[in-house]
């Protein structure tokens, strides 16, 4: 009733970017080998930042959030909840869809197994960043752009360790991989946490 | 010395000493910045391997500094404002931003001039300028969230916990880009073993740096001023709750 199902359009928008790369890059192939895995990354965040929007507009909106604060429904349950539910539906089906892609995209097939883990470390914490700022511009009046604008600094990080970690994986050290769940240990204790308290305010 | 200072958290309180500090700041950082800028352009000598170009840093330096520390103090002032919620301490995170970025600006600006003699390219994507870049962006998106809140409340907290989440992230972000790629030489005042550059150069690089400084302290006190009397006057836009 209240909900139209939009879980797929993530995962299309994510199928939809894929195609610039071959497009835009030409047909020199030598080129789309070596950016095929930072061509994965670009569409992964792409998709995320798609998906943010979503997250917590329709409850806001329909005042179904008030409605849980009303009855007194822990809002922790509810953020952990948006979270898993996020990331089953951008980041899960992402990581199963990238190794195909790489192939597609003519990368190495070294690479497969050092994307299939980074990416398994990375999207997790695209939706961790993500939920505290979506959450923050609930009830701007330009939400859309000022989301995206918020959000890719700190989606830099990630990108960055994600990118290297897929080369570090072939040479046998695995630092970044180390780097991405320190990043990733540090953001489930925090930011969940900062997400309710902002959901909070933005009730009052 | 907490509970003295207590008391100038009340906006018409800090009005009264703000006026007299303002006119002081003022004159004192016109005075420091022209002293400084005398010693740098005359007294100072050139960099024996960078020759004349070296009299950049006493702008693009002090403005670096200046553009870390008022990120330093935008999240320290919006935790306040969280914690204890005094507004005073929101429209002072608030008003810095713009000076925040125009100081970030002109450290980036400053440095891709410097660039050109001395690395031989405007721009390089290195570790320290990338970051740069960054910290630039945050302020930029730090602006955009104060004004797209105009008619409601939310968006003070909304600004105040994105320079909290903001100054958590820094340092992250910075060690991601320092991880990726370093070519921007290391800090050479601020670092365990002393001072590696000689007084007649550190001399007026202090000066600047305090004359910028006191600078920042005068444009925040104006644009409080003028916010607080934009308020009573209930003309502003934003409102401030509680």
């Amino acid at each position: 009733m209240l909900y139209s199902n939009k879980s797929w359009f993530a995962v299309s928008f994510f199928l939809l970017c894929m195609l610039i790369f071959p497009l835009s890059l030409g047909s020199s192939e030598g080129l789309l080998k070596k950016t095929a895995v930072s061509s994965i990354w670009i569409c992964v965040l792409f998709a995320n930042l798609i998906s943010l929007e979503s997250l917590f507009k329709d409850d806001y909106q329909s005042g179904i959030l008030l409605q849980y604060k009303i009855n007194k429904i822990p809002f922790s349950i509810i953020v952990a909840t948006k979270l898993i539910s996020h990331w089953t539906f951008t980041g899960f089906p992402i990581i199963f869809l990238s190794p195909i892609f790489l192939v597609f995209l003519s990368g190495s097939f070294n690479d497969i197994f050092g994307l299939f883990f980074s990416l398994l470390f990375g999207t997790p914490l695209f939706s961790l960043i993500g939920m505290p700022i979506a959450a923050l511009t609930l009830g701007a009046s330009t939400r859309g752009p000022l989301l995206i604008f918020l959000s890719i600094p700190f989606f830099l990080p990630i990108i960055i360790f994600g990118v290297l970690s897929v080369g570090s994986f072939n040479s046998g050290t695995y630092s970044e991989y180390y780097l991405l769940c320190a990043i990733l240990s540090i953001s489930i204790v925090i930011l969940p946490y900062i997400t309710i308290k902002i959901l909070q305010e933005s009730l009052k | 010395m907490l509970r003295y200072l207590h008391k100038y958290a009340n906006p018409v309180r800090f009005l009264s000493i703000a006026r007299p500090m303002r006119k002081a700041m003022g004159l004192l950082s016109l005075f420091i910045i022209l002293v400084g800028l005398v010693f740098a352009l005359f007294f100072s000598p050139p960099d024996y391997q960078q020759k004349e170009t070296v009299r950049i840093m006493y702008i693009h330096v002090p403005a670096a500094w200046m553009s870390l520390m008022i990120y330093a103090f935008i999240s320290f002032s919006s935790i306040v404002f969280l914690v204890w919620k005094f507004p005073l301490f929101l429209i002072l995170a608030k008003e810095s931003v713009t000076v925040g970025v125009i100081f970030t600006f002109s450290a980036l600006f400053t440095g891709s001039l410097w660039g050109k003699p001395t690395w031989g390219t405007y721009w390089v994507w290195d570790a320290r300028l990338t970051s740069f870049l960054i910290l630039f962006f945050i302020y930029l998106g730090l602006k955009l969230i104060k004004e797209s809140f105009s008619h409601s409340s939310k968006g003070d907290y909304a600004f105040a916990y994105l320079a909290l989440i903001g100054g958590f992230n820094l340092p992250i972000i910075k060690f991601s880009v320092d991880w990726w790629n370093t070519l921007h030489q290391p800090a050479s005042i601020i670092r365990t073993g002393g001072v590696s550059i000689s007084n007649e150069m550190l001399i007026p690089l202090f000066l600047m740096a305090t004359g910028f400084l006191f600078l920042f302290i005068y444009i925040l006190l104006v644009s409080v001023e003028i916010n607080l009397k934009k308020r009573k006057m209930g003309y502003s836009k934003d409102k401030i709750i509680n």
